[in-house]
C-alpha cells in the first residue's frame, strides 16, 4: 500500500525532490527582499556585533578575539537553532504538498536541513573572506569542519523527526522550541570558552563531566573553534573521547527520530 | 477481470475526530486524568470495487460520503484502515486546485517541482515541460509567480502537469468546473485519449452533464458506503431520484 506514484529510480531516487524543494525554499525565503542573501550573514553579523558589545566591553570578558571566537560558533550555532525551528513546522507547513503528493515524507525534513546548510556555507564563505584580511591562515585543520557538520547535521535531523513528529500532535512545539534553543546557546561553549568552564571553582568536576558527555553539542563548538582558530589543539584533554560520546548521541538520537517517524509518518496526510 | 488497474475489497478508512479544536499539551495533560472516548468516523465503510484499464468511472455523492477519501487512498496518500487496495501502474492525481502549487515560485518551478514530487526524475520532467506549458496555453503567464494565476489558469497548469506523464490510473477531483468552457472540452478530450491507450479515469463531480459525458460507469457513496456501481445513466438516475426524496420532492 501506499505506492507513490512516479517512477524515481536509481541510487538516489528522490535526489532531484529534494534539490527542488531546497530551491523553492531559498527562492521563497528571499522572494521580496532587496538584499537577499545578504540577510543570510546579515543578521548573525548584526548579532555578533551586539553580543561583543555585551560580552568584552560590558561584561569585560577576557577572552582574546572575541567577536572572531564568537563568529566560529555563532554560524553552526545559527545552523542549528534555525534548522530546528524550521524543522519542527516543516511538516505541517508543506501540508498542502503532503495531501497531494504521494512522495516519501521524510524528504520533506531533510530539504528543510539542507537549505538551513546552504545558508551555513554562505556564511563560512563570508568566515572565510574576513580570514583573508586577519593574519589566520586557512589550514588543514579546517578539514574537521566536514565531521563535525556530519555530526551536527545527523544530530539535527533525529531531532527534527521527533519534533516536526511531534507537532502533528502537539502544536505547542513552536512555542517551546525558542525558550529551548535559547537555553541550549548558553549551555553551550558560544559566548564562553570550555576552558573558563574547566578552570571554573564552582563548579565540581562531576559537572564539568556532565557539561562534556551530557551536551553532544559542545564537543562539537569546541572542535569548530579549535579547528578554525587555534590550528587543531584541542583545549581539553581527550577531546577525541568526548568528541566519540558525542557522535554517539548523535547516532542514537538519529535513531530514535528515525523510530518515531517510522510510525507515524503515514498518517501525516490527515493530520495536518 | 483481465486487467484490473484498481482492486478494491472491503476497504475502510477510518479517521480520528478533531472537533475544530487543535491537540495541545494542555488537552493531553487533562486527558490523563480524564479519559475521553476517542471519536472516530468511517469516511470509507467496506468498499468493494474494481476498475479495469480503458475504463473511465464516475464518483457521485454528496459532500462528505468518501469521494475524495477514496480517490486519496488510490494515489497513496492515505492509507486504508483496513481492507485491501491494489493499484497496478502510476497515478496522477488532481486533488483541490491550486493546492499543491508553491504561490511564490513561477509555472515553470512548478511544474518542476510537482514533477519530482511525482517521483519524475529530472530528465523525465525536463523532456516533458514544453508539452505541458502548450497544453496549458498559459503562455507568458508562465514565467509569473502561481499567486497571480486565475482559478481557471492554475486548473490548466495543474490538468497539464497531471496528465502529461499518461499514468495508468488518472484521479480527478472536483476540479474541472472552474475551467473555461474551451479547456474543458479539451480537457475532457484528453482524459479520452488516455482512457483509448488504456489509462483508467476516476473522475468525482457533482456536475452530472460531465459525468454522464465522459463516464460509462458510475459508482455512487454515501457516508462510506457503496450504494451503487452500474452503468452511468441507471446509477445518476437512482442517484437524482434518491436527492428529490431527500429533499421532500
Amino acid at each position: 500500500m501506499g505506492q507513490t506514484a512516479g517512477t524515481a529510480t536509481g541510487a538516489f531516487p528522490w535526489s532531484w525532490a529534494i534539490v527542488q524543494l531546497v530551491r523553492r525554499d531559498l527562492k521563497v525565503r528571499y522572494k521580496n527582499s532587496a538584499l537577499g542573501f545578504f540577510w543570510s550573514f546579515l543578521n548573525p553579523l548584526m548579532q555578533i556585533v551586539i553580543l561583543t558589545i555585551v560580552f568584552k566591553y560590558i561584561m569585560g570578558s577576557r577572552i582574546q578575539n572575541f567577536s572572531m571566537e564568537l563568529f566560529t560558533c555563532f554560524l553552526p550555532w545559527i545552523f542549528f537553532a534555525q534548522s530546528l525551528a524550521d524543522g519542527a513546522a516543516c511538516v505541517a507547513k508543506d501540508f498542502l504538498l503532503v495531501k497531494k503528493y504521494a512522495f516519501p515524507r521524510i524528504i520533506i525534513p531533510v530539504s528543510s536541513l539542507a537549505s538551513n546548510l546552504v545558508h551555513l556555507g554562505l556564511g563560512f564563505v563570508v568566515l572565510f573572506a574576513i580570514f583573508l584580511t586577519l593574519p589566520v591562515s586557512i589550514n588543514v585543520h579546517f578539514l574537521w569542519l566536514f565531521p563535525l557538520l556530519l555530526l551536527q547535521c545527523c544530530l539535527t535531523l533525529g531531532l527534527n523527526l521527533m519534533l516536526s513528529t511531534l507537532h502533528m500532535f502537539y502544536e505547542d512545539i513552536k512555542f517551546i522550541i525558542g525558550s529551548v534553543t535559547q537555553l541550549g546557546f548558553f549551555l553551550c561553549p558560544i559566548v564562553y570558552t570550555v576552558e573558563q568552564v574547566m578552570q571554573s571553582d564552582r563548579l565540581s568536576p562531576l559537572w564539568k563531566e556532565i557539561y562534556l558527555l551530557g551536551n553532544p553539542l559542545t564537543p562539537l563548538f569546541i572542535g569548530y573553534r579549535t579547528a578554525l582558530l587555534h590550528g587543531g589543539v584541542w583545549p581539553i584533554d581527550n577531546y577525541y573521547f568526548y568528541l566519540g560520546v558525542s557522535a554517539l548521541w548523535a547516532v542514537l538520537i538519529l535513531a530514535v527520530g528515525l523510530l518515531v517517524w517510522s510510525r507515524h509518518h503515514s498518517r501525516f496526510p490527515e493530520l495536518v | 477481470m483481465a486487467s484490473a488497474l484498481i482492486e478494491a475489497t472491503e476497504l475502510s478508512k477510518r479517521f480520528m475526530m478533531r472537533h475544530e479544536q487543535l491537540p495541545s499539551l494542555k488537552r493531553a495533560f487533562t486527558r490523563l486524568f480524564r479519559r475521553h472516548p476517542a471519536e472516530y468516523l468511517w469516511a470509507l465503510d467496506g468498499v468493494d470495487f474494481s476498475v479495469a484499464s480503458g475504463e473511465a468511472v464516475g464518483i457521485v455523492g454528496g459532500n462528505g460520503s468518501g469521494k475524495s477519501t477514496l480517490l486519496r487512498l488510490i494515489g497513496g496518500i492515505f492509507i486504508p484502515t483496513a481492507g485491501y487496495l491494489t493499484v497496478r501502474g502510476r497515478t496522477g492525481g488532481l486533488f483541490e486546485l491550486a493546492a499543491g502549487f508553491t504561490p511564490d515560485l513561477n509555472g515553470r518551478d512548478n511544474i518542476n517541482l510537482s514533477g519530482a514530487l511525482m517521483g519524475y526524475s529530472r530528465s523525465e520532467v525536463a523532456r516533458r515541460m514544453d508539452s505541458i506549458i502548450e497544453f496549458s496555453e498559459l503562455g507568458d503567464f508562465i514565467d509569473v509567480p502561481v499567486k497571480t494565476y486565475s482559478s481557471g489558469m492554475a486548473l490548466r497548469l495543474g490538468f497539464a502537469t497531471a496528465v502529461a506523464f499518461e499514468p495508468e490510473v488518472l484521479l480527478v477531483d472536483e476540479v474541472m468546473a472552474v475551467g473555461d468552457a474551451h479547456f474543458q472540452q479539451k480537457a475532457y478530450a484528453h482524459l479520452r485519449r488516455l482512457q483509448q491507450q488504456g489509462s483508467a479515469v476516476l473522475l468525482v463531480s457533482h456536475e452530472m452533464p460531465a459525468v454522464r459525458r465522459m463516464c460509462d460507469r458510475v459508482i455512487w457513496l454515501e457516508k462510506g458506503k457503496l450504494l451503487a456501481d452500474g452503468p452511468t445513466d441507471e446509477v445518476i438516475a437512482t442517484y437524482l431520484s434518491a436527492m428529490e426524496v431527500e429533499n421532500g420532492g
